[in-house]
């Protein structure tokens, strides 16, 4: 962290300034964010292929051509009519796969994100602005968890616990929980010492209300900026555990798992390694893009130099 | 100048003749080198007499000696190695064999009779699971006995055919009686001490299994090879890349290289290496466990056996390389195995399959009109995954659900034997030897190592006994066929026969005398493998 700037687990940087101009109207953020965006064309064209990947993972039952499983196919059918991304060793659809593949990133993307960030967040504000012994207690098993490298550690969540997309989303929790406590912890002790939190405290509000009416609602802003930044990491993550074939089981369509099966037949098919790979990048690619759009939207000084 | 030109001409060929490797030196064995090969997954239990997986015996074969053992120089004969000689009684129920002297183990330890026995009392023991050597003993051995230090008796129950080959099987190698004593099993790599040509020098927990000569070895001219490392290579990309570039000089004899990998190897190192196309006796099975739903349902595993398609799985499964559907496969046991024209009408392998596929998902509607969801495993090895996809894809279209759970290797061992499945997607299994009886010991007999849900059948019982201790070859074969016969035609067997897989093998061009044996197993002792410049 420096100047109140922190640095994210892939070098994203946020203001954690607290100020009272954070908690604008919604009506105002909305517009603002609108104008924003349009001043950012990269942002926007992030977003709109973010749905769009969306959509097709959301709709993939509907815009799918076969099921991802079908076996109805010669195998290594190259790219062509019938087949417009080819097929692959056991015969299944190659654009299938990848639109049922997007729905189960974007699934366990928005999920493992959403709910470690949430909680993660909550119990940050929570620990820090009560502080004491759970809170260095929290603070300490964050640093035990943030000292293992991000891949090691979701590797042996993994082979404890089996192969499954729910154990998946587990250890993407335990990976992305930590980030977000140790993220909201120097805004919360920052915004616990502010005046207005004194005069709060001075007029007998409780301490539940304190946090959850003043401090919760500062902390809105980083809790948007760390969900959007984290589900690109989340994709990747998840695309490397399927990669390293201990993550989503072998029968899901999952991304990395094609990516990772496409490998033996790189020479034969190369299209079976092409078209995941660059599903995962513009997915991956959109996230991170769309998430430093929101930051920037979010983040008080760059929102003023967008003016 | 035309003298100066001669006198050159002549310094060059000289030159050449005493440069240029001698042809002949090259076919004679060399000491030294250390050959490279690979397993495609660690086999974390060690003990070889309690598991079954090949890469354990692939990694470790070399560590151990046997009584028999198949000739290096010829593996079709059967030889002996730690016995000098053996003898049977005239009415073919006792085999004594006299041991060679001066043999140590690893450790020094001399070896002696009592440790033959103490290693075959164990398997033989009814109480200790032995899938393997256990398997194929227990059936036929009555016991063991110790005549002196130097001499060992097998009584066996009746004259069986099966007996010479089983114990020159890599399963039925000797342990040490001290070893076992100390540490109760060899589970642990300081365990692994053998009389065999080479030693454990390290196991590095999956990456790396090195073996060295063994200085003690009973013969002081072997092995050539100073050692051989196994590096555990579970991705097959990473598995032909390591061909590609050398690294490795030889492939195990499982998983086989499909025919595109053969070719992509042989682009990529031309005369470097032989490449040959191989039958191995190894067999593929989808199988069911008849004491969990739903596959306790006799209905469901007929539907499951007329749905699976094998002839698909050969094509996309096994890149169009194996013999589908026989129970034996005629390019490797010959007239023994029921001819092709006869197999393929069988039901669940005759096609078309529309037919076989209506009635399946009949019989599933009967008992689970909305169909049924199940848990399937496989073992995350090889290619198994892969087919085990296209099992389930097959089960699919008559209702049948499976949700697939891919196990590390060892794991999934563990949980077969146990009992711990619902279905497995897909496993090969490879018999101890060529010989026909081996197996449906294996998969068929109440104590077979790979009948892991102890199927049954008093009748299936009396063809296998009948196939051990028929002693003429045109009645074994009568009796082969209709156990085959038998077999594919029962109404709701405990396992599906997907078929024989073929592929092929690659070899550097610098490893030489090293040959593929009958048995899946036999071939990775290295004890006269050796190494050209």
């Amino acid at each position: 962290m420096r100047d109140g700037v922190l640095t994210g687990p892939q070098g994203h940087t946020a203001s954690l300034r607290p100020t009272p101009t954070m908690v604008p109207s919604s009506l105002g953020r909305t517009a603002r964010a609108a104008r924003a965006s349009l001043r950012q064309p990269v942002g926007l064209l992030s977003a709109v292929v973010v749905f769009v990947l969306a959509t097709l993972g959301i709709l993939s039952a509907h815009i799918a051509p076969y099921s991802p499983n079908e076996t109805i196919f010669s195998p290594y059918l190259p790219p062509g009519a019938g087949v417009l991304l080819g097929t692959d060793k056991l015969g299944r659809d190659v654009l299938s796969r990848l639109i049922w593949g997007a729905r189960l990133t974007f699934y366990v993307g928005l999920v493992s994100v959403g709910v470690s960030i949430t909680l993660g967040t909550f119990w940050g504000i929570v620990t820090s602005y009560f502080g004491g012994p759970v809170d260095t207690l929290t603070q300490r098993c964050v640093d035990m968890l943030m000292a293992l490298p991000p891949i090691v550690l979701a590797l042996s969540v993994m082979a404890a616990v089996g192969q499954s997309v729910n154990n998946v989303i587990l250890a993407l929790g335990i990976l992305l929980t930590p980030t977000a406590i140790r993220t909201v912890r120097p805004i919360v002790l920052s915004i616990r010492e502010t005046a207005y939190i004194e005069a709060a405290r001075a007029i007998g509000c409780s301490r539940a209300r304190i946090v959850l009416r003043h401090i919760v609602p500062n902390c809105v802003a980083i809790y948007i900026v760390l969900f959007s930044i984290n589900i690109g990491y989340a994709v990747v993550v998840e695309a490397s555990l399927s990669f390293l074939g201990v993550g989503i089981p072998p029968d899901e369509p999952s991304w990395g798992a094609m990516l990772a099966a496409s490998m033996v037949d790189a020479a034969r098919a190369p299209w079976l390694m092409i078209f995941p790979a660059l599903a995962i990048f513009l997915a991956v690619l959109s996230l991170n893009l769309l998430g430093d759009t929101i930051r920037d939207i979010f983040d008080p000084r760059l929102r003023r130099e967008l003016r | 100048m035309r003298r100066f030109l001669a006198l050159l001409s002549v310094t060059f060929v000289l030159t050449a003749l005493v440069v240029a490797p001698d042809a002949s030196a090259q076919d004679k064995p060399r000491r030294g080198g250390v050959l490279t090969a690979f397993i495609n997954t660690d086999p974390g239990r060690l003990d070889f007499q309690t598991e079954s997986g090949g890469q354990l015996v692939w990694a470790t074969a070399g560590i151990f000696s046997g009584l028999l053992q198949h000739d290096p120089d010829d593996p079709t004969a059967i030889i002996g190695d730690l016995a000098e000689n053996w003898t049977v009684s005239t009415d073919g129920k006792v085999y004594t064999f006299r041991l060679r002297s001066g043999v140590k183990w690893h450790d020094g330890v001399p070896f002696t009779a009592s440790d033959v026995k103490a290693g075959f009392d164990r398997i033989l023991n009814p109480a200790f699971r032995s899938p393997r050597c256990g398997a194929s003993l227990k059936p036929i051995v009555a016991g063991v006995d110790v005549i002196d230090p130097a001499t060992v008796r097998f009584q066996l129950k009746f004259p069986a055919t099966t007996f010479v080959t089983a114990m020159s099987s890599v399963w039925c190698r000797v342990p040490a009686k001290h070893i076992l004593e100390k540490y109760g099993d060899m589970m642990r790599p300081e365990a692994l001490i053998g009389t065999g040509p080479f030693k454990l020098k390290q196991y590095v927990r999956g990456n790396l299994i090195e073996l060295e000569r063994n200085p003690l070895y009973f013969d002081p001219a072997l092995p050539y090879l100073d050692g051989v490392k196994t590096f555990i290579l579970k991705d097959a990309a990473a598995q032909l890349t390591a061909a590609k570039t050398g690294r490795i000089m030889l492939s195990p004899v499982w998983p086989l290289l499909t025919k595109s990998q053969a070719e992509e190897l042989k682009a990529a190192r031309g005369d470097e290496v032989e490449i040959s196309k191989v039958s191995i006796n190894i067999i593929a099975t989808v199988q069911m466990n008849l004491s969990k739903a739903p596959f306790n349902n006799p209905d469901i595993r007929r539907a499951v056996n007329l749905a699976i398609d094998r002839q698909e799985l050969v094509a996309k499964g096994l890149d169009g390389a194996a013999v589908p559907c026989a129970l034996l496969n005629p390019e490797l046991s010959g007239e023994v195995a029921l001819p092709l024209d006869e197999v393929r009408k069988m039901p669940g392998c005759r096609q078309p399959k529309d037919a076989d596929i209506a009635e399946a998902a009949r019989l599933v509607a009967k008992h689970y009109p909305q169909g049924v969801e199940f848990n399937a495993s496989v073992r995350a090895w090889g290619d198994y995954v892969d087919r085990a996809q296209l099992v389930l894809a097959q089960l699919r279209r008559i209702g049948l659900r499976g949700k697939l759970q891919s196990l590390e290797s060892a794991v999934g061992w563990a949980n077969y034997a146990k009992g711990e499945f619902e279905f497995i997607a897909t496993q090969d299994h490879g018999p101890e030897s060529a010989n026909p009886a081996d197996i449906f010991s294996l998969l068929f007999s109440p104590q077979g190592g790979r009948n892991y849900t102890k199927w049954s059948d008093a009748r299936a019982t009396e063809f296998i006994d009948a196939g051990l201790r028929e002693g003429s070859a045109d009645k074994r074969k009568k009796v082969y066929w209709e156990l085959q016969r038998y077999l594919l035609t029962l109404e709701s067997p405990p396992l599906v026969v997907v078929g024989w897989p073929q592929g092929w093998f690659f070899k550097d061009k610098r490893v030489r005398n090293h040959r593929y044996p009958p048995s899946f197993y036999d071939d990775t002792t290295y004890t006269k493998v050796w190494l050209a410049q």
